[in-house]
């Protein structure tokens, strides 16, 4: 086999990849580049920075989302932390979805049979696509490291160039992490949900012991323990601490061997931690078109369910905590609290509504990602199936956008009695948190709408125009919160429209508008899937 | 014309410029088995998505059961089963539950059939669909259409991954599906299934038919190779009409011949011939000629 063909298939998958990672790497540079604006234009003598410093250094909600900063006096320090913070999260959010993609995903639709049936081993198919895979992060990396440099070159920024190398440099760590541990996941597990499940839970045990390590100088040392603890502790643009890469690339390194030896223990289609692979005929979900589409999407659906609850029971839960420091802080929180008497609530609604915020996200998430599952079933050609039998594309897709519409009303209602549970030290009331559910409902379903009016004209891009669109909603919106930005910018963020509840009652108009949009959008768009050519991949 | 179950009026799809399926006109009748031949990328496969409804012609169209397939899709799907040559099942189900699925999806199964075709074609029902071979795989999708009963079957290369084994249980279900009356459309890169089941055959070549016939009529329209031996110095024969491709070595000639072939005997017998061969072209001879039919034209 020739040098070419040996590496085919891992170009293949880097290509699949890289269209989301070259997106995520440009929102991951915008979102390096406003907040260092954002903060550069708007603190500008030395007493508005010790201020703010002092607000979000003792802000414990932060904390725990966001990691320990650092330097918050430095447009530097303030931007390594903030924009960190975020990169964090959505770069192992990519690295779990990309790998269980390229390695269940792709070998459950049979493509690694036909790579494999080339003189290739498991093994060294599993070398190639994780090689493909971190081709893409590296095409990430380049991306981030030429817009911060760009912007380290500004009069009011002045990053050096080896900082903001740095800075990229610990801004992929997290993808490249998570990346590796979802490729061993996908050896072990026998499917991709499972793959993804085991992976997203890996995650949620770095995030939670780097949040607690944070929060409680006690058990600081958890931070040290954690994968993204390290990435923290590396602390680009606030005095670099490059040893902390250490065990990073060892993690990557161990963990990517691991997954390529382990690969070669098992065949092609098995897993180590078997799933049987017979079963006994369960035929009850098989009989109409909307309990087999139950069917497909429940274990993800149900395991973002269950992480929902677990996330806004234990971020509310700590309400009270950071409550207190917003109204430690001085501002008009705490001026608000004077005046109102409810000294002891509106600090934790505050944080609450940031709590809120991050669970919307995360479910406009959900949603763009099932938005792309059902355009994935069509580029898969799964969907043939269905189509060549007498079943019409307005009843399947209708039935999918049902399915998903109930899925946002039940994660809206999660997130509320998740919060509810969480808050009950606070006495928030019920009432305050059943509303702030409903209003997560609504970018959600504008998410929906705009993702089958893209699945209809441009089904090629569903994917990648939707995360783009959440994660740019995301981070304007937390730019936004630092101060100065362009309000036209603002405006094309869905989140910024939205109010913040609990500490502000919804804005009805505006969930209105946008669940109408949404339902517009899937009108439109599913008449135009109903009238274009099925498209693969 | 009510034995008629498919037609096409100059279905065409573009891409761009390129035309992958250009202005094909075909008629397929009731109960015969349309062999559908055509090198790689000549729209074998875009015929048959046209006709199942899942791209949209840029011009012309079809009618199938004298119903538009584009239309009329449902009614027209009621009636037809399909196998793709390589089938993207759902790798959670087993091997069984898909069985189920598409029989319910698709309204109508003859479930006693389905349990004979298990065991002709020696499947395991009970595995999930991602531990089968492809081989396996691609059993679920005929089982699946032949116990459907529908009256089209619209196969697209079914036999790619069975063993010879399997094939011939294929053949044997295409044959019996015919004795039923259902009507096959079968594409297939396999020429020995052709010439076993195929009451006529369709030649695409880039997007246009360039032949349909009996597999007999083709034959007469192609060459036949002949050769001779003489006692002395072979007749002259280059002149003849039809006449290609004269070797000559010592006594010996052959020759390749289309059309009539009785001037040439005349000519050679005359020249009182030792030995005499006159052989029809091999399958695979025919299809090469006519798979590069086109590229002969232009040079
Ligand atoms: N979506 C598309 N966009 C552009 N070109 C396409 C598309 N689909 C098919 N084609 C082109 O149309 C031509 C016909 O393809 P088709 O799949 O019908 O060939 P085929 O006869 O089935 O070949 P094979 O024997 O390899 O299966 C090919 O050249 C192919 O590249
Ligand atoms: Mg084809």
């Amino acid at each position: 086999m020739s040098i070419k063909a040996s590496t085919v298939f891992g170009r293949f998958v880097a290509r699949r990849s890289l269209k989301l990672a070259i997106i995520w790497g440009g929102v991951f540079g915008l979102l390096v580049a406003s907040s260092a604006l954002a903060y550069a234009t708007a603190y500008t003598t030395d007493a508005s920075r010790a201020k703010i410093a002092s607000t979000f250094g003792n802000n414990i909600g932060l904390k725990v989302l966001l990691g320990a900063p650092h330097n918050l006096a430095t447009t530097a320090g303030f931007t390594g932390w903030r924009s960190l913070g975020t990169i964090i999260i959505f770069g192992s959010i990519w690295g779990i979805l990309t790998a269980s993609k390229a390695f269940r995903g792709e070998e459950a639709a049979g493509r690694w049979e036909s790579f494999l049936s080339g003189q290739t081993t498991m093994r060294r198919a599993t070398a190639q696509v994780l090689g493909g895979l971190f081709s893409s992060v590296a095409v990430m990396y380049v991306i981030v490291a030429l817009a911060t440099i760009g912007l380290g070159t500004l009069h009011n920024i002045q990053f050096t160039i080896s900082a903001s190398l740095f800075f990229a440099v610990a801004a992929i760590c997290s993808a490249a992490e998570f990346l590796a541990v979802g490729a061993l996941a996908s050896q072990l597990m026998p499917t991709r949900a499972k793959a993804a499940t085991m992976t997203a839970m890996t995650f949620g045990l770095a995030f939670v012991l780097r949040a607690i390590g944070n929060v409680s100088a006690e058990f600081h040392w958890l931070v040290n323990v954690s994968p993204l603890g390290w990435v923290e502790n590396l602390r680009p643009l606030a005095g670099s601490r490059p040893l902390w890469l250490v065990p990073i690339i060892v993690f990557i390194i161990a963990i990517s061997s691991l997954a390529i030896f382990v690969a070669g223990k098992r065949d092609h289609g098995e897993s180590i931690v078997a799933d049987k692979d017979t079963a006994t005929p369960k035929t009850g979900s098989l009989n109409h078109l909307l309990p087999f589409a139950w069917r497909l999407i429940r274990p993800t659906t149900l395991a973002w369910c269950a992480g929902l609850l677990i996330l806004s029971t234990a971020f509310s839960s700590l309400a009270k905590t950071a409550g207190q420091a917003f109204d430690a802080s001085p501002g008009i929180d705490q001026a608000l609290s004077r005046i109102s008497q409810q000294a002891s609530t509106t600090g934790a609604k505050t944080f609450l509504s940031i709590v809120f915020l991050m669970l919307m996200t995360i479910i406009m998430l959900v949603v763009a990602n099932g938005v792309s599952a059902m355009r994935e079933e069509e580029a898969d050609s799964y969907l043939d199936n269905l189509l060549v039998a007498p079943v019409g594309r307005l009843r399947w897709l209708s039935g999918r956008i049902v399915l998903m519409a109930v899925t946002i009303t039940a994660m809206g209602l999660i997130v509320a009695v998740g919060s509810y549970i969480g808050t009950r030290n606070v006495h928030i009331a019920a009432h305050d948190l059943l509303l702030a559910g409903i209003n997560v409902m609504a970018p959600a379903a504008f998410i929906l709408g705009i993702g089958i009016l893209i699945m209809g004209f441009k089904p090629r891009l569903t994917s990648p125009l939707l995360h783009a669109l959440v994660a740019w909603s995301f981070i304007i919106q937390i730019i936004g919160s630092a101060g100065n930005i362009n309000h036209y910018i603002l405006d094309t963020s869905i989140l910024h429209h939205i109010a913040l509840a609990p500490v502000v009652s919804p804005n009805w108009r505006v969930v209105l508008t946008l669940v109408g949009l949404g339902v517009v959008g899937c009108i439109v768009g599913m008449l135009r899937f109903k009238a274009r050519d099925l498209e693969s991949e | 014309m009510e034995n008629v179950i498919l037609q096409t009026r100059g279905l065409t799809k573009r891409y761009g410029s390129f035309a992958a399926l250009d202005s094909l006109d075909l008629t397929v009748q009731k109960g015969e088995v349309l062999g559908y031949l055509g090198p790689n990328g000549a729209g074998k496969t875009t015929t048959i998505r046209l006709l199942l409804g899942l791209i949209k012609p840029t011009s012309g169209g079809a009618e199938i059961f004298g119903l538009d397939a584009q239309k009329q899709k449902i009614a027209v799907h009621k009636r037809l089963a399909y196998v793709p040559g390589e089938a993207t099942l759902w790798p959670q189900l087993t091997g069984a539950e898909t069985l189920h699925l598409l029989a319910e999806i698709h309204g109508q199964v003859d479930a006693e059939y389905r349990n004979e075709l298990i065991k002709r074609f020696q499947f395991e029902p009970d595995k999930k669909v991602r531990a089968y071979s492809k081989g396996n795989r691609q059993k679920i999708n005929l089982i699946a259409a032949f116990a459907s009963r529908a009256d089209l079957l619209v196969l697209d290369e079914p036999t790619s991954g069975l063993d010879p084994l399997m094939e011939q249980v294929f053949r044997e279900c295409v044959l019996e599906a015919k004795k039923n009356g259902q009507t096959v459309f079968l594409s297939s890169h396999i020429l020995d299934e052709v010439e076993a089941l195929c009451d006529r055959v369709a030649i695409l070549r880039t997007g246009k038919l360039v032949e349909i016939g009996t597999l007999e009529q083709m034959r007469h329209l192609s060459a036949v190779t002949v050769s001779a031996t003489f006692v002395h110095e072979p007749p002259s024969i280059k002149h003849l009409k039809g006449v290609s491709n004269v070797h000559i070595t010592g006594q010996h000639i052959t020759c390749q011949v289309v059309g009539p072939i009785d001037e040439l005997l005349a000519v050679l017998s005359a020249a009182k011939p030792k030995t005499f061969l006159s052989r029809e072209p091999s399958l695979e001879e025919l299809f090469l000629s006519l798979y590069g039919a086109e590229d002969e034209h232009k040079s």
